[in-house]
């Protein structure tokens, strides 16, 4: 277990190198090797570290150790097939992580990543609509039992291609440098990260390898199907390189057309389904 | 960590024990870890210039 957490982070940063790289390449720059974000970890927890002044102590470090608590449950819930609900409780947990991380530094700019934070939790809506499609039509909300169902009847990219697509926009939601990345956008320096500085930012670093790792392992388990670890890894990447794609080339829209572009989604995502569990 | 792993491969500790014990260890292992390589902590080079 221990071993498959450690190798989950590394693969999750590479993935994250791998999203950096292509955004350089599609920018026309040469970008980072596709093992810096694995680096930066390492540069990071060299670093001779602080608190700031202005930060409470307890919460600053406190939220670093809750920030990997909540990916390690996360990654335990995937590979043991448990309820999506916990899975997806610990995206929308991830929001408030955020916050607090922006909120414990005293930071104004911390602050303000912090309450973007807030503000995109609309983000979650298509998940949940999300999720309603695939109780529909799977009638289960355990991954083990969907992973079942795919077996039998195929992937449910196909019985559901517009859940997937919800999932797909909750995944670029949650990448960075992409269009929904309001939490961290320059005008706020780093957002909720900025003051968050040596082994907390490699803890953080940590978290996000993990995180990642996590979001496309559930997208393909929960829409492609049971598949052998080298074919799900080399999805893992396909899908990274689109979501980039899909970074590369949108422009991060403001705060509130973040929020209201994700609701409208949503709100058209319901009405289908809606419609679909009643012909159902 | 590595005890609840090798426990939880070998059927001797519940899963979800073993899942518990890394959710909580996890975390506070890898920052000890960094804590432990880290460059030592000194007095601040830079003034607090405040907010």
């Amino acid at each position: 277990m221990i071993g498959e957490l450690i190798g989950a982070t590394v693969f999750g940063l590479l993935l994250l190198g791998i999203h950096r790289k292509v955004i350089a390449r599609i920018q026309g720059r040469p970008g980072p090797p596709v093992w810096q974000e694995i680096l930066h970890t390492l540069k990071f927890s060299f670093k001779e570290s602080w608190v700031p002044r202005t930060a409470s102590r307890v919460l600053f470090v406190g939220i670093v150790l809750i920030a990997i608590g909540i990916w390690v449950a996360a990654f335990q819930v995937v590979l043991a097939g448990g309820s999506l609900l916990i899975l997806f409780g610990i995206y929308m947990l991830h929001k408030i992580v955020e916050h607090g991380f922006g909120l414990s530094s005293g930071s104004p700019y911390g602050k303000f990543g912090g309450v973007r934070s807030v503000i995109s939790a609309a983000s979650e809506i298509p998940l949940f609509v999300s999720v309603a499609g695939i109780v529909i039509v799977t009638g289960s909300l355990l991954i083990s039992d969907i992973e079942a169902w795919q077996v039998h009847h195929g992937p449910l990219l196909i019985a559901l291609p517009l859940a997937a697509f919800a999932m797909y926009l909750v995944l670029l939601s949650k990448m960075p440098w992409g269009p929904f990345s309001i939490v961290e956008s320059k005008e706020i320096v780093s957002g909720y990260k900025t003051e968050h500085f040596g082994i907390w930012r490699a803890g953080l670093e940590v978290c996000n390898g993990l995180k990642t790792f996590v979001l496309l392992y559930a997208f393909i388990v929960v829409f492609i199907g049971p598949l052998p670890l080298l074919w799900v890894l080399a999805l893992m990447v396909g899908i990274q390189v689109s979501l980039s794609f899909a970074c590369a080339l949108t422009p991060m829209l403001a705060p509130f057309d973040s929020v209201t572009v994700q609701s409208l989604v949503a709100g058209a995502l319901l009405l289908y389904f809606l419609a679909l569990g009643v012909i159902l | 960590m590595g005890l609840a792993s090798v426990g939880a491969a070998a059927g001797s500790v519940p899963p979800v024990l073993a899942a518990g014990v890394l959710v909580l260890a996890f975390p506070a292992g890898a920052l000890a870890l960094f804590r432990w390589w880290s460059a030592g902590g000194g007095e601040e080079d830079i003034p607090f210039l405040g907010y």
